[in-house]
């Protein structure tokens, strides 16, 4: 476990995403459990959902079919929940990569092996993306272990693609993070930059249908095509996924080259 | 005179206004223990961190082991071992766990050295290094810059914390490096501790390099304080032409005064009379030191 740098992440890594894939699993299975009292009151809920205001169901989605296994889990995890969790896994891995390591003193002695910053910067981001896929995979088995239970009949395939598209919004974020923290100093400053972007941006594309001068800047959020094409429903966009991807491999090579160039703070 | 191993030309950082280092030359020659001395906030730390590449110069540049500081960081620290001056290492690792992983990072397996070392320092590589005292830790950083056996050690304030009997192991693992022709590069800002094992000190004040001085050199110019005590009062007179002496005063039976080089005047003139005992304080080299060059402008710094 200590042949890399990667693998030295991962083993560091490894309580702290036993606790997340633990906490994830258990409040996604509990979740799932809810489905049938949710399946029987469809038509109170969506009636209830119908009356919300107009602002609520831009943000969380203009309607969902209650009763389907679909909107259900739509509803209960896809819209907030799991992205939520996702942001803040890989804000948190992101902003620890670089700049964590370099408030708590320790890039010093990391910088005295034999290893280019770039690498550094590389390794930290695969362990990163590893992690959030490893919570992914849990997440998903997790859901799909509830739906047995209850007798949810889902498509194993595309909630393993709503899943992983999940994963891949909650990456941008975490990218972001380690794109600050490659480049200037202060994990603080990387958590706050990128979670200030993903609220942001959570906004943006919340509120782009309502108002007008914001609809062209809809497709800047990356919650835009993390929510455009329903994969639950529809099965994963490549578009979407393209696009998601590309933010994400963008802020992972401007990472290396701005840590290339930058002083190291004691 | 083979190629210097370390050789910095017109080295100089600046943090916006604030000028940390200006202008530094410095050469150290393979196997020699090279002390860089100065006060705290002089500019140490921010020479070290520069050789390593760690931050990046305003101006100037800096060679090491033939090769480019810069350009050439990531095969030069396959040859070089660093104490970090603030050593902050990975807590929840073991010292053995974290002394595998740089043996991975580097290719090597230096498991019987890693062995030795942590022998001779006692240093325990089973626990993780969160629970370990300062002194403890310090000796994991020590270790994690020996191991691979580097050609070059730089070195800044690496004793600290540690107690007496391991500065003492240490200055000697330091010896045997230099016999076998390994060089040093060792920053301080105590004299004392750097005198007894460099050949040569270099003294960094404001950011810029004052003066570099052999030792040996040193030494020879240092005064000490010396007391004799008589069994009877001597005549002042019998001291007053004794070459390399001054300051020299006589209360009843002690005479006291500051010998400058080689004591033997003194003693020779001395011992015409009954010597009872004779006490002698060791030199404080940064004295002779700093004596000299602060009649010279200290340079300002902006």
């Amino acid at each position: 476990m200590l042949r890399n740098l990667f693998a030295k992440t991962l083993r560091d890594d490894r309580r702290s995403l036993l606790w997340w894939g633990g906490i994830t699993a258990l409040l996604a299975f509990l979740i799932t459990l809810l489905y049938p009292t949710y399946r029987d009151q469809a038509a109170t809920f969506e009636e209830f959902w119908k009356d919300a205001p107009a602002i609520m169901r831009s943000f969380f989605g203009e309607q969902f079919d209650f009763g389907s296994p679909e909107g259900f889990l739509s509803a209960e995890i896809y819209s907030t929940m799991a992205p939520l969790i996702f942001a803040i896994f890989a804000i948190a891995a992101g902003s620890r990569a670089i700049a964590g390591e370099e408030q708590d003193g320790t890039l010093e002695i990391l910088l005295a092996q034999p290893i280019p910053r770039r690498r550094i910067v590389l390794h930290k981001f695969a362990a990163m993306a590893t992690t959030s896929l490893l919570l992914a995979i849990t997440l998903a088995v997790a859901l799909l272990a509830g739906s047995a239970v209850v007798g949810m009949e889902i498509d194993a395939a595309r909630l393993f693609g709503a899943t992983l598209l999940t994963a891949l919004l909650g990456l941008t974020f975490g990218s972001i993070a380690l794109l600050i923290g490659s480049a200037m100093r202060g994990k603080g400053r990387a958590i706050g930059i990128a979670t200030g972007l993903a609220v942001g941006t959570f906004l943006l594309n919340g509120l782009a249908p309502l108002v007008s001068w914001l609809e062209p800047l809809r497709v800047l959020s990356p919650w835009y095509w993390f929510t455009r094409s329903t994969p639950l429903q529809n099965g994963l966009a490549a578009a979407d996924v393209a696009i998601l991807s590309g933010i994400v491999l963008v802020a992972a090579a401007l990472a290396t080259v701005a840590f290339e160039r930058r002083d190291i703070a004691t | 005179m083979d190629e210097p191993v370390i050789s910095a030309v017109a080295l100089t950082k600046r943090y916006g206004r604030t000028l940390a280092l200006s202008d530094l030359h410095l050469e150290v020659q393979p196997g020699e223990i090279f002390g860089f001395l100065g006060p705290n906030g002089a500019g140490k730390t921010t020479t070290i961190r520069l050789l390593l590449d760690l931050i990046r110069p305003t101006d100037g540049s800096a060679r090491i082991l033939g090769l480019d500081a810069r350009a050439d960081a990531v095969a030069l620290k396959h040859r070089i071992g660093y104490v970090p001056g603030e050593l902050r290492l990975y807590e929840r690792m073991t010292g053995g766990d974290l002394l595998t992983f740089s043996m991975r990072l580097r290719g090597r397996d230096d498991t019987d050295r890693v062995a030795q070392l942590a022998e001779r320092f006692r240093c325990s590589l089973d626990v993780p290094i969160g629970s370990l005292s300062h002194g403890n830790r310090q000796k994991v950083g020590i270790l994690l810059a020996l191991a691979h056996d580097p050609e070059l050690l730089i070195l800044d304030e690496p004793t600290q914390g540690l107690d007496p009997l391991m500065q003492h192991e240490f200055a000697t693992v330091l010896r045997e490096l230099r016999a076998q022709g390994r060089t040093v590069f060792l920053s301080s800002h105590d004299l004392s501790e750097v005198g007894a094992v460099c050949d040569r000190v270099g003294m960094i004040r404001l950011g810029r390099m004052i003066a570099v001085e052999r030792i040996e050199d040193l030494k020879r110019r240092a005064a000490r304080e010396l007391e004799i005590r008589f069994e009877a009062a001597p005549p002042i007179d019998a001291f007053r032409n004794v070459a390399g002496i001054r300051d020299l005063r006589i209360d009843g039976t002690l005479l006291h005064c500051i010998v400058t080089g080689s004591p033997d005047a003194i003693l020779r003139a001395a011992t015409r009379f009954t010597v009872a005992s004779i006490t002698s304080h060791e030199p404080n080299l940064e004295d002779v030191f700093l004596a000299r060059y602060d009649d010279h402008e200290v340079p300002h710094v902006a």
